[in-house]
């Protein structure tokens, strides 16, 4: 219990962000977080470092759970009509003067190397991670072929990969 | 699938924006026995990346109350476990006295087929810890 506890302490912030950018409603978020260190708990001997780390796999169970959840609440066209049409779907934040001060420069990082995509590679992935789209999903919702949709996430995490490896080495 | 396919579709694969078709055939070349041209570890850093784009977002502060949601659940499941482990394990394992009862019945038993086993004097400081021994794997045997 004192080590989910921990765990807790260090990731729900993380994870109630991914849980609130997917839903966009905070008791459901809520639940999310709840759902998602249950599950943590649960699965807790399953865990396997060298698949990204325990930040990765709390972030990862967290935004899975989310976007169970807006399927199965049918609300997906909640997210997508608030995603359509803007560009500004990743909110850049702002650089802290106090604590956290690691945490919050990865938060920078992650934010400045998105912003250094094209717009429209950007957008499929901001649909795809933050909304929880299909690629098939993106291209019918924003008009593209599907195969320009797929190079485009294609190209984007490629790029993502090499600017954070810059950026770290 | 071959590896090279796989890994045109991994980075969608990690973001899970793949179409049902498409992801199942991903899944089941990663859980095919290969070989493999490093499809393991493209699609563990594609995961990585991915989890890592929800850095972007700044935290969010929890209310105390999800914690306290999450540690009702987790020691009502604690507790049943407890009730389930009771409920299946042997009486003797229990420390059930009836099971004690039995144990000791047989230790008599076991003493009487086999009197080397008995130590020359009840008073010995092994008789107690002989006679603890063999009680505890009769109670084991019950």
């Amino acid at each position: 219990m004192e080590a989910l506890r921990v765990l807790y302490d260090e990731h729900a912030g993380r994870a109630m962000a991914i849980a609130m950018r997917v839903l966009r409603n905070e008791p459901e978020a809520e639940d999310v977080v709840q759902e998602a260190f249950l599950e943590v708990w649960r699965r807790a001997e399953q865990f396997d470092d060298r698949r990204g780390g325990v930040a990765a796999w709390v972030v990862t169970i967290a935004r899975s759970r989310a976007i169970d959840r807006l399927r199965s609440t049918g609300t997906t066209s909640r997210a997508v009509e608030a995603a359509s049409g803007s560009l500004a779907l990743i909110p850049t934040p702002e650089i802290p003067a106090c604590e956290q001060v690691e945490r919050r420069r990865d938060e920078v990082r992650v934010a400045a190397a998105l912003d250094q995509l094209p717009a429209e590679q950007r957008q499929a992935i901001a649909l795809a991670y933050f909304e929880g789209l299909s690629q098939s999903e993106i291209a019918s919702r924003t008009g593209n072929p599907l195969g320009t949709v797929k190079m485009r996430v294609k190209l984007a995490m490629a790029k993502l990969a090499k600017l954070l490896r810059v950026e770290e080495g | 699938m071959d590896c090279r396919s796989f890994k045109e579709l991994v980075p969608a694969f990690a973001l899970d924006a793949l179409d049902e078709g498409e992801r199942a055939a991903c899944a089941a070349h990663l859980a095919g026995h290969g070989p493999h041209d490093g499809c393991a570890q493209a699609e563990s850093d594609a995961r990585a990346l991915a989890a890592r784009l929800a850095g972007a977002l700044p935290e969010r502060p929890v209310d105390p109350r999800v914690w306290r949601a999450i540690e009702d659940r987790v020691q009502a499941k604690l507790a049943a476990q407890r009730a389930d482990d009771d409920h299946d394990r042997p009486p003797a394992r229990r420390r059930d006295p009836a099971g004690w009862g039995v144990a000791v019945l047989l230790l008599g038993l076991y003493l009487a087929r086999n009197p080397q086993r008995m130590c020359a004097s009840p008073t010995s400081p092994t008789f107690g810890c002989g006679t603890l021994a063999l009680a505890r794997s009769a109670a084991r045997v019950i």
